[in-house]
């Protein structure tokens, strides 16, 4: 459960400054160039920007030596809430301090004290009207990615698989053939599945990464109704974002959808697995991966504590019962590897920060919508990262990375080239 | 925020509006630190905020020298104190003084030259040993990384600090490895020597090591470096680890060209001899204490684990085997480099009454992984802020006779903490608590000691300061040159350790009064222009 606030004073006083939470894991750092972490702390400069310093400046708000300023929201909100900060930590701090949990309770408290964007306050509007956060799109249209397809409506009939598209792939219109090819592809594998369609709302995780906790208790009630009324034992869904809504972040709510929850490249990995999906045509291409934070770092299956601190051997401090450590490592990360070395002709280049170690896409936690300089430089950043592996292309799998990704390219004139994973998959499947 | 906004807005002018805040939010992410209670609790600080009491000017950004020396010029024309720091790990970037103005030297962060014939780099504050050490084992190549871990900056111990890390026995400590430095003096000139200056007639030239560093380094009260030559030293190791395990819990498998060795002794004495001996061989690659408390945080993942470890050492008498236990790791190029150099190890475990700890089934081959990948990359050194609840170490010795610093030092400092354990200060990580190491292939060492307490504590707090106090008296008392607060080079410590230091601090001050006339470099973990300075943490 996410608690207030002033109830993670232990773990805000734990903060040493090691400094950790800027860095890519020491082990597997290879060079100077790609060795940050925290997109946050390298745009923002000033440590107040790197999360050790928003747990300082947690503490000094909660002891009442200032108040709120603009610089202040700034810190705090020009952060995608990657995790990689929490992964790094962890390895140090091991589960003394919960950062990704502290970083959110930081921003409920600033929504509950009025302290809210602009950029954010219209994205909360648009989801109280349209059920999704993106600004400008109607709730009407959100099904309209599907036309013609004829896929089942879960709303009405039962189902074993409830898809999920997510907003950004209902109603981004290039990124609609992605959705349409994932959902062939269920198809295809012969799947008894659904969508909501029209139906279907936000998974409420944007909302809940701003800092407003009523909207995302309101989606979760609302997918966990849908499934309910579809009957199905199983979610896919090809957005990164949701999987790691849902997975990760849904359980601080005290929510659990009571199903399995698949991100498409873990669905399409398993049918590689069993035979049933061959690719014949080669796709002559170099290629580097991109792990989204939502499906790798944040897709874990996160537990809760609500346990308590004591002390052994005098001042040796545990936790009973033993809080869980937060390092990604059981996140999904092999799945899309999988799929794209089965794809004849592609050579997969690895970057220097991958897996546990990405770097994010500079797309989340609202700072796209607010802040979309730092997005932009947040995207550059490894996309000039991915050039350096020689690759033509950058390959991921989650549709707010890919957007943040277009939108870098296009206003830089780069021809460099962005792909999902399923686009590569079409143009490997044997017609 | 600045009384005086004409000097914000020449701050503003030198660095550009982003890179220079007067935001209370902003300074307050600079303003709290772990080792504020440490220290200050025993002085009455009563909070976790290490300067609640001040109010600090502003923050700065500086990108280069020159707009380092500005800063600094504009500080000395209207009396603004100033402290710098890199990385900030440490007490000692905190400033300590009214409207005090924070130099943040992060946006200095290159590695400028790596000379792997001449063996030696040239970088910029806020190069951090992980960074350098990824580079540099490209090249067959390491430098010094103190304890401190190598998230920290090497610049901050080269030019400010001291300390030992673990392959001191190789790598010395950086007071030993600065070559050369471009330093800011408190009055905003430059000073460039040794082999920052390439190129410069008389080139490396003469150095001023001496007088910007002092015994420990000028902890931020004489200016600010704004870059540093350092020694590099061979490695004979891969460029990447084999990596092994996941999630938090990485091993590097140990390459076929290592060797790691944990060795027991029956008695200190035992062991100040086999230092003596493997220094004299010049056998070991990297050679340190491999205690407890010690070990038992480095490869476990969280307190927990860590309890359940410490409590499978008492049940098997294992802890009793890691009394006076060093781990040592040779390394060859050749194979027959390898074998020479463990079969004088070995001759020298017999010689000395030692053995080999390994057998008594302390660690599984994971462990070792997990070990020697800290060995190496030194990334695990705070986890000492997970097992204490913050650092709450004492001590600092370096570059003594390792005879002594085992016989006297080692002992004494078990002695101390182990009393802090049976009063309740401490906590109980097993019978030695000591971080010692030789340096330089010499009979010379460097030892504190680890002792933690609950720093959420002020009350621990301060009686954890006096335990400290005592062991300075201790090393007072037997002329192990008194550190034992960890720092002979805080300005307090004069009272304390003046007559066992001769004239030192008379000419430190001297060098202060000198390039610091106007007293804007923080005096506070340096020395003060006045004899008596006021305590104001």
């Amino acid at each position: 459960m996410l608690n207030r606030l002033e109830d993670y004073r232990r773990d805000l006083y734990q903060c040493g400054r090691c400094g950790y939470c800027k860095w890519v894991n020491a082990p597997v750092m290879k060079s100077i160039e790609y060795s940050k972490i925290c997109p946050s702390y390298a745009d923002g400069k000033f440590h107040a920007y790197a999360c050790g310093g928003k747990l300082n400046i947690a503490w000094c708000l909660l002891e009442g030596n200032f108040d709120y300023t603009d610089k202040m929201l700034d810190a705090v909100y020009r952060c995608t809430l990657c995790g990689g900060c929490e992964m790094s930590c962890n390895v140090i701090q091991g589960n003394r301090i919960a950062n990704n949990e502290v970083l959110h309770a930081l921003r409920v408290k600033c929504v509950e004290d009025g302290q809210i964007l602009p950029e954010h306050q219209a994205m909360i509007e648009s989801l109280k009207k349209e059920d999704t956060p993106l600004v400008g799109e109607s709730k009407a249209k959100r099904g309209d990615w599907a036309e013609g397809l004829g896929l089942k409506d879960a709303t009405r009939e039962k189902v074993d698989v409830l898809f999920h598209a997510g907003c950004r792939f209902s109603f981004d219109e290039d990124l609609r053939d992605i959705v349409r090819a994932d959902a062939t592809l269920l198809r295809g594998a012969g799947v008894n599945f659904g969508i909501a369609g029209r139906e279907e709302a936000c998974c409420g995780g944007r909302a809940f990464h701003m800092g407003f906790m009523n909207e995302i208790e309101k989606y979760a009630d609302d997918m966990i109704s849908k499934i309910k009324i579809s009957g199905a034992t199983k979610l896919v869904t090809p957005c990164a974002d949701c999987y790691g809504n849902f997975k990760y972040y849904y359980p601080w709510i005290e929510r659990n959808l009571g199903i399995q929850i698949l991100h498409i490249t873990e669905f399409v990995d398993q049918l590689i697995k069993k035979g049933k999906l061959k690719f014949k045509k080669k796709v002559p291409m170099r290629v580097t991966f991109h792990d989204p934070c939502h499906l790798g770092r944040l897709g874990e299956n996160y537990e809760t504590w609500n346990g308590e601190w004591k002390k052994v051997r005098n001042h040796l401090i545990i936790s009973d019962p033993p809080r869980p450590l937060h390092t990604g490592a059981d996140g999904v990360y092999e799945a899309p590897r999988t799929i794209l070395k089965a794809i004849p002709g592609l050579d997969l280049a690895e970057m220097e920060r991958i897996k546990v170690n990405t770097w994010c896409c500079g797309a989340g936690g609202g700072a796209l919508e607010a802040f979309p300089d730092f997005a932009f430089r947040t995207a550059m950043e490894r996309i000039k990262e991915a050039k350096a592996t020689g690759a033509e292309a950058l390959v991921t799998t989650c549709p707010w990375c890919e957007r943040n990704f277009k939108n870098a390219l296009e206003e830089s004139g780069s021809k460099f080239k962005v792909y999902d994973i399923t686009e590569l998959i079409t143009m490997a499947k044997e017609k | 925020m600045f009384k005086n906004r004409n000097v914000a807005q020449i701050f503003e002018n030198i660095v550009g509006k982003d890179n220079f805040s007067e935001d209370p939010a902003i300074i307050s992410s600079y303003s709290v630190m772990q080792l504020s209670e440490a220290f200050g609790a025993p002085l009455g600080m009563k909070s976790k905020n290490a300067f609640p009491h001040l109010q600090i000017g502003g923050v700065i950004l500086p990108r280069s020298t020159e707009e380092v020396q500005a800063i600094v010029k504009v500080c000395n024309k209207y009396k603004i104190t100033y402290k710098a720091h890199s990385t900030g790990l440490w007490l000692f970037f905190v400033p300590t003084r009214e409207e005090s103005l924070i130099i943040d030297l992060s946006q200095m962060n290159r590695i400028l030259k790596i000379d792997d014939k001449n063996m030696y780099a040239v970088i910029e504050p806020f190069v951090t040993g992980a960074q350098i050490l990824a580079e540099l084992r490209k090249k067959g190549l390491t430098c010094h990384v103190i304890g401190a871990g190598s998230q920290a900056s090497i610049l901050a111990s080269v030019t400010s600090f001291c300390g030992m890390g673990h392959t001191s026995i190789t790598t010395s400590g950086n007071p030993r490895n600065c070559l050369g430095e471009e330093w800011v003096l408190p009055t905003g000139e430059v000073v460039r020597w040794g082999l920052v200056e390439e190129g410069k007639a008389g080139y490396p030239g003469i150095g001023y090591r001496g007088i910007a560093r002092g015994a420990f380094g000028s902890a931020g009260g004489l200016g600010v470096y704004t870059k540093c030559a350092i020694k590099l030293y061979p490695y004979p190791g891969p460029s990447e680890p084999e990596i092994t395990g996941e999630g938090s819990s990485l091993g590097w498998k140990v390459p076929d060209n290592f060797r790691i060795h944990l060795i027991g002794f029956p008695t200190p004495e035992k062991l100040a001899d086999f230092n003596y001996k493997i220094t004299e061989a010049k056998i070991a690659y990297m050679a340190w204490t491999f205690v407890t408390a010690y070990y038992a945080g480095k490869w476990t993942e969280t307190n927990e684990e860590m309890y359940e470890a410490l409590k499978k050492y008492e049940e098997t008498g294992a802890i009793d085997k890691m009394k006076q236990t060093i781990a040592v790791i040779t390394a060859g190029y050749t194979e027959k480099e390898l074998k020479y150099k463990e079969k004088v190890l070995n001759d020298i475990i017999k010689e000395t009454d030692a053995e080999e700890v390994l057998k008594y089934g302390i660690m599984t081959q994971f462990d070792l992984e997990r070990f020697f990948l800290h060995a190496i990359t030194a990334y695990k050194a705070c986890t000492v802020f997970r097992e204490g609840n913050g650092y709450m170490g004492g001590g600092g010795l370096q570059y003594l006779n390792v005879d002594r610093l085992v016989k006297v030092g080692y002992k004494g400092y078990n002695e101390i903490v182990r009393k802090g354990v049976q009063e309740g200060i401490a906590s109980d990580y097993g019978p030695d608590v000591n971080w010692f190491g030789p340096e330089e292939q010499r009979p010379l060492g460097h030892i504190e000691f680890i002792m933690r307490t609950d720093r959420w504590d002020p009350e621990l707090c301060k009686k954890h300061g006096e335990l400290v106090r005592e062991a300075n008296e201790f090393c007072i008392k037997e002329k192990l040159l008194g550190t034992g607060d960890h720092g002979v080079f805080v300005a307090m410590s004069e009272r304390n350790v003046h007559q066992h230091l001769g004239n030192y601090f008379d000419y430190k001050r001297k060098i202060k009064e000198a390039l610091d006339p106007n007293d804007v470099g923080d005096p506070m973990f340096y020395i003060g222009i006045e004899k008596d300075l006021k305590i104001t943490l």
